[in-house]
């Protein structure tokens, strides 16, 4: 297969690259990367599989680099890792037919969506008749009934869970990481510590040279609006259930229940936070990304922005007559995003994190053996 | 004025400027910064010889700035100025400038701030490979991110950037500085108050090098800036400038004999050399590989390589010091014999075999070996001896790299007073010129070199001159 002999080379390409990075070690501090190379004399794939996703894609390295392209050391590091990222998303796909899901990005969205669009609207139409899709009412149930939406909403969140898991454990595997290692609780402590406060988003101090060259903090600010809106959503879903399950509520909840309350702030947020991802990705240096990864990211944060809005609409026009109808397209929304996040970027969650995961268990190793490193001056 | 070129950035500027600064390092961007910053009503332009992709000069290639300090944030430990001033000293074997050494090192304790002031963010952590010593500071990002952040100031201030630009020739006349530029074949004119010349040596003037080196310089590689060919300190001498420093005075260092001919910059480096030994290629050890720390001594070894046959050596190790040190970008030559190691490098396996074996007989049975500090395990009766880490090379596979010259920047200089103006030979000053950076480099190093100094000279130098040129503007 073509992609996989390209994946070969791009690794012996990785490795060229980071044995001039490791014989230089400038861009020590700007991210863990530079550590992390730096524990090693030689890189193997499993070593640059762990990089690639290590790397936060802040691009600080390649202009503070000296052996950049055009330079005859043609250095592009942001651009191998989001190549090489791209394939790890390629490669630990289960089953491994669906990686065509990912490669396929706007395709597979775009039939994915149709389907539920279709099968939601069959649903609804069929127990309900046409007339409910533009009726006033006072329960969304009567849309599409409560156990088809608590079926199929628990059916995919576990189906996410467990395709978080395999392609977890296949990425772990292919890193290198040791199964013991996943137990060690204070490098999950830092990592965590690391996602939350969006650590290696800041350039080691000097902000991300990202979408230019010029380090801003903006992308730190669009991915934490993304983050903790994508987190306040998810809060509200929790919520709703509990007082749906446990306290018997059924929804539409009040204006200020938990439920619209965080809701309300995830949609804002993931508004703001994709907008600006957006905007900042179409303005960004494309000879610095994998022209293929930046589709997969456009599809999924275009995907949440699209929820967010209509389920915010949903919610203003939750007593007028095309509330179902606007109830459906928001569902079948959800519903596409759940359905295709084990074949998206929404990969990145887990790649990412347990690629701080290793880091926090290298760092921690890495205390009892201790390399000397003598080096001269300029 | 300028003609335009098809499909080049339009050249239609005003050719009268307050300021110029020619150059586009370190010491040209502070002198640039100082200038726009002294009087913001006045006009600054400064010419770099690159594109803008390779623009930066030698500067690209730094990463600390060694200065006094107190305890402070930067390093572990305080450094004074009399200590700095001692190392000068000593490594130059006192061929320095006095007063000019003493203002660079005094001003040196500023630098930190200024540069704070200008975006640049310097390292807090205490960790890692660059902090081997107390004395310097180390760049977050390294020098290209150290000039990028001066030009992004630049650029803010409103100082006009001309890439790609040579200067041809000065000359003075009753209004100020006339200077000549040329850019792809089209030719224009320019003219300044007073200009600014921090455009470096000639490192990369292989010609203008045979002069000091000899044909040694035909096996050797650049590892600065291609773009530094001296040209504006050669007219600068025309002018009458006095000269400062010898034309075979340079900074060298041992690289890789892979390393490309310019730009090959500090990766190409070797710093293996006191894990093991190192042969001409008529495998003969030529010079004492642990007679100190190798941070005082990477320089040297520049210099020891290019007095050999053919300026070619190999630092032979084996496979128990792999991983001692830093990594090479290059990997090695290697080999499960001595003799197959050979044969893949070009050179009598009977000759490297006997070499190794003469020196594993001198090596002590009992040496502590350690790498960070002088552990006296040292051979005895050999010509030249090994004086620390000596151990066995015995253990295969071996690895070979080979190693070549490699030039860094000149010292030839003008020679400059305090506030940065040039010397003429004919006595006096040269009037509304003041220069800065590895063109004044000479004033402090007529030989030797302190590691973290460059970027200071330069600074120090720049900011100076910067501020003295606009005064006179």
């Amino acid at each position: 297969m073509p992609e996989v002999s390209m994946f070969v080379s791009n690794i012996e390409e990785s490795e060229r690259q980071y044995m001039i990075c490791n014989a230089c070690r400038h861009c020590e501090g700007f991210c863990p990367v530079w550590d992390a190379m730096e524990r090693r004399n030689f890189f193997e794939a499993k070593d640059i599989k762990f990089f690639s996703y290590l790397c936060h894609d802040c691009r600080d390295c390649f202009y503070a680099c000296p052996y950049s392209e055009p330079h005859e050391f043609g250095l592009n590091i942001p651009k191998l890792n989001s190549t090489i990222r791209y394939q790890i998303h390629a490669e630990n796909a289960w089953p491994a037919a669906a990686s065509s899901i990912f490669s396929r990005s706007y395709l597979s969205a775009t039939v994915v969506y149709l389907i539920s669009i279709i099968s939601l609207l069959y649903i609804s139409i069929s127990i309900n008749g046409v007339n409910s899709l533009f009726t006033v009412h006072s329960s969304f149930y009567n849309v599409i009934p409560y156990d088809i939406m608590d079926d199929a909403g628990l059916a995919l969140g576990l189906y996410i869970l467990l395709m978080w898991i395999i392609q977890g454990f296949k990425y772990w595997a292919s890193i290198g990481g040791g199964s013991r290692d996943l137990f060690r609780l204070r490098a999950h402590v830092v990592s965590i510590y690391e996602v939350l406060s969006h650590k290696w988003f800041k350039g080691g101090g000097v902000g991300c040279d990202y979408p230019k060259e010029n380090g801003t903090r903006t992308r730190m600010f669009y991915h934490s609006a993304m983050f903790f809106g994508f987190l306040s959503a998810f809060v509200a879903t929790i919520i709703a259930a509990y007082l749906q399950r446990i306290l018997g509520y059924n929804p539409p909840f009040p204006i200020l229940s938990g439920p619209v309350f965080f809701g309300v702030i995830g949609g804002v947020l993931m508004i703001i936070g994709g907008s600006g991802f957006i905007y900042m990705k179409h303005s960004s240096e494309k000879d610095k990304a994998d022209s293929r990864m930046l589709k997969s990211d456009y599809v999924v944060i275009a995907m949440l922005i699209l929820i967010s809005i209509t389920g915010l609409v949903t919610l203003i026009l939750r007593s007028s007559s095309i509330m179902g109808l606007i109830l459906v397209i928001h569902l079948s929304l959800v519903g596409t995003l759940f359905a295709i996040v084990p074949f998206s970027k929404m990969n990145h969650i887990i790649f990412r994190y347990l690629a701080l995961l290793k880091n926090n268990v290298e760092v921690s190793n890495a205390a009892a053996r201790k390399v000397p490193q003598i080096s001269g001056g300029n | 004025m300028l003609s335009r070129k098809q499909g080049r950035a339009n050249l239609e500027i005003d050719r009268k400027f307050d300021v110029v600064v020619v150059g586009g390092g370190n010491a040209a961007l502070t002198a640039a910064i100082t200038a726009a910053e002294e009087d913001r009503s006045k006009k600054v332009l400064l010419i770099e010889r690159a594109p803008r992709e390779f623009r930066g000069g030698n500067s690209k290639y730094t990463r600390s700035i060694r200065y006094v300090h107190d305890h402070d944030n930067y390093s572990s430990g305080p450094y004074n100025k009399n200590e700095y001033i001692a190392d000068i000293e000593k490594a130059t074997k006192g061929y320095t400038t006095k007063e000019i050494l003493e203002k660079v090192v005094t001003e040196s304790a500023d630098l930190p701030a200024w540069m704070n002031q200008h975006g640049i963010t310097l390292h807090h952590a205490v960790r890692g490979a660059f902090h081997y010593s107390q004395a310097n500071a180390f760049i977050m990002g390294g020098g290209k991110q150290l000039v990028n952040t001066y030009y992004y100031d630049l650029e803010k201030l409103g100082v006009k950037i001309l890439y790609e630009t040579c200067v041809d020739s000065f000359s003075q006349d009753r209004n100020g500085i006339l200077i000549k530029v040329s850019r792809n074949g089209s030719s224009g004119e320019i003219y300044a108050s007073s200009a600014v010349i921090a455009s470096g040596g000639y490192e990369a003037n292989l010609e203008w090098l045979r002069e000091g080196y000899g044909s040694a310089i035909d096996n050797s590689v650049v590892r600065g800036n291609r773009y530094n060919d001296g040209i504006p300190l050669k007219k600068l001498f025309e002018l009458g400038a006095e000269q400062i420093g010898e034309p075979n005075q340079a900074h060298w260092t041992a690289v890789d004999g892979r390393a490309p001919k310019y730009d090959g910059g500090f990766v190409t480096r070797i710093d293996l050399i006191p894990l093991g030994i190192v042969v001409n290629k008529n495998c003969k050890r030529f010079y004492d590989e642990g007679e100190d720390l190798w941070t005082k001594r990477y320089v040297l070894w520049g210099h020891l390589v290019r007095d050999q046959p053919d300026q070619v050596a190999y630092v032979i190790i084996d496979s128990k010091m792999l991983g001692e040190t830093l990594m090479p970008m290059y990997k090695p030559y290697s080999g499960n014999t001595l003799g197959d190691l050979a044969v893949k490098l070009g050179i009598s396996p009977e000759n490297l075999i006997k070499t190794v074996n003469e020196f594993n007989e001198h090596v002590p049975e009992s040496a502590k070996y350690d790498l960070m500090r002088l552990d006296g395990s040292s051979t005895s009766g050999l010509d030249p001896n090994k004086s620390n880490w000596s151990r066995k090379i015995d253990k295969p596979p071996y690895y070979a790299w080979p190693l070549k010259p490699g030039i860094t920047f000149t010292y030839l200089s003008v020679k400059i007073n305090t506030k940065s103006q040039i010397f003429l030979k004919s006595g006096g000053l040269l009037e509304n010129f003041y220069a800065a950076g590895e063109l004044t480099s000479g004033n402090v190093y007529g030989r030797g070199y302190v590691g973290g100094t460059g970027l200071v000279i330069g600074s120090v130098t720049g900011i100076t001159a910067g501020k003295e040129a606009m005064q006179d503007a």
